[in-house]
């Protein structure tokens, strides 16, 4: 059977149309309806999602075992806490001062863990402690108010200062954050830098056989990834109002922010974003459903989901969903 | 596999925007029908899981008895003997605060929300209700900033965190004065959380006011292991009373390990807050907590009539002492009630304005507050915090003598005579 | 800071020390064996507990008769755990091994909270308070013994590893599963029982320190997860000695550092001898030797 043509031959161009047709769409739906608790929920889930995706290219495509996320989160978060609080920062400079600041983490992470050679098991755990470090150091400094963490206040709109009344303004900028990230996430794997990402991965050594530095690629994708997140972690500050240690360095939050790549598929781009799309709401409404004090059953039933979604789909939903596209449109 | 997993993913997507545009249609019908019903939905912001979870559900427990006693006594007369219903909800962290908060106001279409019990969820959660125009009283939780906003919709009936410091040193001072033995010096014991936080803070502020001096502020992490490092430390500096901060099970752990040490300041020992007036604390630590002075707003041995009998109902019910917050949550759920009779409806506005012009000094709230009156800030000024002392379990009022039931042991004696 | 004062610290972190150690060993057994981490290994130390004080409650068992109990019964229940749930996902590549142990973990402390509650329970031995004075050090006598029976058993469990048939072969396939099946060895049946001992190990030290504690559903993973992984570390990986060392040494830094710092900061000491661990000294204190 010859190949079929046009732009959505090529898995890569597919996702992308149907990742940002669905960002299209669940714009338009929250736009249009949507009571205030449906939209707090889009949000958080499009945060999820952003997430999800720009974890992908650190710890999907070039295959670092990038256990500990939320570190960059959380700088982000206090970033955006501490410079709008106490020096009256505009929010939307703060994002790209917090993508400036957690890329800086990442770079810093990745020149330690490289240049003394840390292995996968090894570097997971080294991410996951440092996120509990940062925790800790941020519960004992005073000037970012310690327990107290930071809050802002919001009564009025005004889009200079990234305050909304309603839901639906940070909803907007949630989905163009994720559009973002999902932009982000196409180019990485179309570039030659891409490229190399998935040599890494594949074969750390034959790469390094082939002439790429792999130091450096490394490097580069801990950066874009943690940059990333650290943007997102800005914008939750603005929209949660109150962030505090335990909140935005949360290992459980670090976790389930992981569960839409590595359910979803982590080398795709639709991977993370409907996991997210599906499970975050799903938790929210759960939570909702079972009332407040099933806190435990949903605790057993959201393991269980894991442990099953994971030995069922051992390489994500997406991976099947590409086995499909790729028999449909003949590639070669 | 792959085809239905596509149109699973439509569908949900669909799906989610149908019930959004539908739910919003509906709003208004059920608006209206709700201004006919005899209902009155009141949403209830509580722990009910995770590390405050104890004292979540107490409040719980709490608010069921004051709802039961309205509803049986009539409901709210105003709009036609409406009973109430509450609708509970987890605050346990923000962001859930924030989700549930959403969704009391915009699915349940609560007339106002009562909570948040953590300082940091109900920071956050106000500033929803307020967006949204409905009432949010605050019967547990302690930060100035709740009130400190300008916000019109949030109305705090606890005290502010300074009372804690000022009070405590005040009955300490009385407590040496008439035992006729000085306390110069002080150590801080306090957990690394809000109220910790903050009591170490006014501490710092007020107590040099009262010429006692601060050796040591020790502070401990949250769940903490092993308190070893602190009571070695006391030892060390030896002051004269201890003044301390925490969660139930900080406290229990603390106590034991300060008998296992057999470690006591040369006076006393003074804990400020929910977790140290808490029943449960004082029953997992038994002979332990005797002698142990807490500083709260209300116990149920304290000279105010109805008192007594409303820990008396509370225990009936529920096995439990009418504290940890308990009370003044029971209180807030009749307080608000007392707004809804006085402002005649469920608009959001008018129920605000009714909790702004509200001066009660009769009604069921009287056991712990003889008048109430809300000031232009939202909160309610109180004249003092009580201090009571801890004996076989049971916490009687010691200071200020006019609310005073009964003589305080002043300095508490070391372990060797009691556990 | 006095003599004393950095004497009683010392020792009560060793005590401490050896209720970790113990915790350690399982979980670098597990490690060393099949070559998982083990999120949920804290988990299966509050079940210990929760079983070891409901005995107490229910029948007035002693902690230290439930205790051997407690461990025959956790070992077949991490045995079923490791065969439903971390056998299949062997093969998988290791972020997903990690997702399914903290899969596990979150449905663990679901099920205790369903099963006992949220609140804290405690239990309350009729001479728990008692204490052996020699001089101005006290030590509660739950805590001396807690810390003697842990090591007692780890040491008895190293000589396990080093002289028993099944421990030879745990330490083959830990060394080399390949060869280890070409000699023979159920590699198979190993990560069986490995994962149920280890868990086992865990819940032993559970029972062990339930009459000093409180528990709680996420009272393991609140206080013990993060030194365990840190004892592992420091230890090296897989290797039972290091991490009965280990165990000790970390139970007094942290003793000694809550001392100096204040006890706000005893967690960070942990953290940080973590941190410096996995860059400078990533193999370990045996650099790499797994026993």
């Amino acid at each position: 059977m010859a190949p079929r043509t046009g732009f959505f031959a090529d898995w890569l161009n597919a996702q992308l149309a149907v990742a940002l047709g669905f960002v299209v769409l669940v714009g338009v739906a929250g736009g249009l309806a949507g009571s205030d608790y449906f939209l707090q929920i889009m949000v958080l889930a499009a945060i999820y999602a952003a997430m999800g995706v720009s974890w992908a290219i650190a710890g999907g495509l070039s295959g670092l075992l990038l256990l500990g996320y939320i570190s960059f989160f959380g700088v982000g978060a206090y970033v955006d806490g501490l410079l709008f609080t106490k020096y009256g920062v505009n929010p939307w400079l703060c994002l790209a001062i917090a993508a400036a600041v957690a890329g800086l983490l990442g770079w810093l992470i990745a020149l330690v863990t490289l240049r003394f050679g840390l292995s996968e098991d090894y570097f997971a755990m080294f991410t996951v402690a440092l996120s509990q470090v940062l925790k800790y150091i941020l519960l004992n400094w005073d000037y970012a108010g310690r327990a107290t963490g930071i809050y802002l206040t919001v009564v009025k709109d005004d889009f200079a200062t990234m305050s909304f009344v309603g839901r639906r303004p940070y909803l907007f900028i949630a989905l163009a954050l994720l559009a973002a990230a999902i932009l982000l996430n196409y180019a990485v794997q179309r570039s030659r830098f891409g490229y190399y990402l998935a040599a890494v991965r594949e074969n750390d050594q034959a790469a390094e056989a082939l002439g790429i530095d792999t130091a450096a690629v490394k490097t580069k994708a801990m950066v874009v990834s943690g940059a990333a997140a650290g943007a997102i972690g800005a914008f939750y500050c603005q929209f949660a109002t109150f962030i505090d240690p335990k909140q935005v360095f949360s290992l459980a939050t670090n976790f389930e922010m992981l569960l839409g790549p590595v359910l979803g598929g982590r080398l795709s781009i639709i991977g993370p974003v409907f996991g997210a799309a599906f499970l975050k709401p799903l938790q929210d409404l759960l939570r909702g459903w079972l009332g407040g004090e099933a806190d435990a059953l949903y605790l057993v039933l959201y393991g269980l989901v894991l442990v099953v979604g994971i030995l069922l789909l051992p390489r994500g939903l997406a991976a099947y969903v590409e086995t499909w596209h790729r028999r449909r449109y003949g590639q070669p | 596999m792959t085809r239905a997993f596509r149109s699973t993913r439509r569908r949900f997507v669909k799906r989610t925007a149908a019930l959004a545009a539908g739910a919003s249609l509906f709003g208004p019908w059920v608006q209206l029908a709700r201004a006919q019903t005899k209902e009155l939905k009141v949403g209830f912001l509580l722990p009910l899981t995770g590390s405050f979870a104890e004292a979540g559900q107490l409040n719980k427990l709490a608010v069921e008895m004051a709802v039961e006693e309205i509803n049986k006594a009539g409901g709210v007369r105003s709009l036609g003997g409406a009973k109430i219903v509450p609708v509970f909800a987890n605050s346990t962290s923000v962001d859930e605060a924030n989700t549930e908060t959403n969704r009391l106001i915009s699915r349940e279409r609560v007339v106002g929300i009562v909570g948040a019990y953590s300082s940091g969820a109900t920071i956050s959660s106000t500033v929803i209700a307020e967006r949204a125009s409905v009432p949010y009283l605050v019967p547990n939780a302690l930060a100035d900033e709740i009130t400190g906003r300008g916000l019109k919709y949030v109305f705090k009936t606890v005290p502010h965190f300074s009372q804690f410091a000022t009070n405590a040193a005040e009955m300490v001072l009385r407590l040496s004065e008439d035992a006729k033995r000085p306390v110069q010096t002080c150590c801080l014991v306090r957990e690394n959380n809000f109220f910790g936080n903050v009591v170490g803070r006014e501490f710092a502020r007020f107590m040099p006011g009262y010429k006692l001096q601060i050796l040591k502020d020790n502070i401990f992490p949250t769940n903490p292991t092993s308190f070893e490092d602190v009571i070695l430390s006391l030892r060390k500096d030896s002051p004269d009373v201890v003044f301390a901060a925490g969660e139930p099970s900080s406290i229990t752990l603390l106590f034991r390990q300060l008998a296992e040490l057999k470690y006591w300041p040369k006076l006393g020992w003074v804990g400020l807050g929910g977790g140290y007036s808490n029943p449960i604390t004082w029953g997992n630590l038994s002979k332990l907590a005797d002698g142990l002075i807490v500083v709260n707003d209300w116990f149920p041995e304290i000279k105010l009539s109805g008192a007594k009998e409303a820990n008396e109902r509370f225990r009936k019910r529920t096995g439990k002492d009418l504290l940890g917050n308990s009370n003044t949550t029971y209180a807030g759920v009749h307080i608000f009630k007392a707004a809804l009779e006085k402002a005649g409806s469920t608009d959001g506005p008018k129920i605000r304005d009714a909790l702004a012009t509200l001066d009660l000094v009769e009604g069921p709230q009287t056991f712990m507050y003889p008048r109430v009156k809300f000031d232009d800030t939202g909160f309610m000024p109180r004249t003092t915090l009580v201090g009571a002392q801890v004996r076989n379990g049971q916490a009687r009022v010691i200071w200020p003598s006019e609310f005073q039931v009964a003589k305080p042991i002043w300095p508490v004696p070391d372990w060797s005579t009691r556990a | 800071m006095t003599a004393d004062v950095i004497l009683q610290a010392l020792v009560l972190g060793l005590l401490q020390g050896g209720v970790y150690a113990l915790v350690a060993c399982g979980l670098t057994l597990i490690y060393g064996v099949m070559k998982v981490v083990n999120f949920a290994h804290a988990e299966f130390l509050t079940l210990g507990m929760y079983l070891t004080i409901s005995a107490w409650n229910a029948a007035g068992v002693s902690p230290y008769v439930s205790g051997a109990f407690v461990f025959a019964l956790v070992c077949v229940l991490g045995a079923s755990a490791q065969y439903l749930v971390i056998r299949p996902a062997l093969a998988h590549p290791q972020i997903n091994q990690m997702l399914i142990t903290i899969g596990l973990s979150t449905m663990m402390i679901g099920l205790m909270q369903l099963a006992w509650g949220p609140n804290n329970q405690v239990l309350n031995l009729p001479w728990g308070r008692a204490t052996l004075d020699l001089g101005e050090l006290r030590i509660t006598y739950v805590r001396a013994i807690a810390f003697g029976i842990a090591v007692a058993i780890a040491t008895a469990f190293w000589w396990f590893l080093k002289h028993t048939r099944v421990g030879m072969a745990m330490r083959a396939a830990a060394q080399n599963p390949g060869a280890a099946r070409l000699m023979g060895i159920s590699v198979r049946r190993i990560n069986l029982v490995t994962f149920g001992v280890g868990t086992g190990l865990a819940a032993l030290a559970g029972a062990l320190i339930a009459p000093a504690f409180f528990v709680n559903p996420t009272f393991g993973v609140d206080h013990f997860l993060l030194a365990a992984f840190v004892i592992v570390v420091l230890g090296t990986m897989g290797n039972f000695v290091g991490a009965l060392i280990g165990g000790l040494l970390i139970g007094v830094a942290e003793g000694l550092g809550g001392l100096v710092f204040g006890p706000a900061l005893r967690q960070l000491v942990s953290l940080a001898v973590f941190v410096v661990v996995l860059l400078f000294l990533p193999r370990g204190l045996f650099r790499g030797r797994v026993t």
